[in-house]
């Protein structure tokens, strides 16, 4: 049994790996990804959190994250193909 | 004794895999290492009894949306962005956010120690934790923003 606070540390992580991906990079696909990183990381606490509590609410939530991050990646492509300069 | 080296190969596998999408200059390898770090992720899922959770992350993730990005990096001009300007100047401001938020985030998972005075206690607290949170929200949100209109850096690729 691994205790909680192992999972909101590599959450933690994940996260701030995101923050600075966000931060420090020029190229926006990999800002993109670094966005995708982070929703990844609090999809990690609230499974994480579901379990230490006991029920399905969190797995919901990781649900409604994902199809967020879905219909994000979409949606920024879309403008990154759209505004992208044509050589 | 299985879970715990389950968990500890996919964290490990997730975070090293982050570093290397943050710091590859070419955008396919990026893109290769968020397709290991989302795997790893699913595998955390798994070992956390989220089955569902586990195959939406392995078909929807590693399966739609990562098709998408490599569609998109297909389909711009690659060769033209690998010789280019890969990072910003502004490593530290990124490295800045980075302490400030983890020591955030471990300062507010701390549960904090109430001594004999309670009010003043709490008084503290609620303005360290005004304080605490004006100067992350500064730093995060208007500083960066300043710096970026003021650098006036091209976003594209």
């Amino acid at each position: 049994m691994i205790p909680t606070s192992h999972y909101l540390f590599l959450s933690l992580g994940l996260f701030t790996i995101g923050v600075i991906g966000v931060v420090t990079r020029r190229n926006v696909i990999i800002i993109l990804m670094s966005i995708e990183l982070m929703l990844n990381a609090v999809n990690i606490n609230l499974v994480a959190f579901s379990r230490l509590v006991g029920s399905a609410e969190g797995h919901v939530f990781a649900i409604f994250v994902i199809t967020d991050a879905a219909a994000e990646a979409a949606v920024g492509l879309g403008i990154i193909i759209a505004f992208f300069p044509e050589p | 004794m299985l879970d715990q080296i389950v968990f500890y190969f996919f964290a490990a596998l997730a975070v090293i895999s982050a570093l290397l999408v943050v710091t590859r200059r070419n955008v396919v390898q990026s893109a290769i290492f968020l397709i290991t770090a989302l795997l790893a992720t699913a595998g955390i899922f798994l070992q956390l009894h989220a089955e569902f959770l586990f195959i939406v992350q392995v078909i929807l993730y590693a399966g739609g949306i990562m098709v998408l990005f490599v569609f998109v990096i297909m389909l711009i001009n690659l060769d033209v962005s690998i010789h280019q300007v890969q990072f910003n100047r502004q490593w530290w401001l990124g490295l800045l956010l980075a302490l400030v938020l983890g020591a955030q985030l471990i300062l507010a998972g701390r549960p904090r120690p109430l001594g004999n005075c309670r009010w003043a206690n709490l008084l503290l607290q609620r303005r360290w934790n005004r304080v605490r949170n004006s100067w992350a929200a500064c730093c995060s949100t208007n500083t960066c923003f300043r710096l970026r209109l003021r650098r006036s850096c091209c976003l594209w690729p």
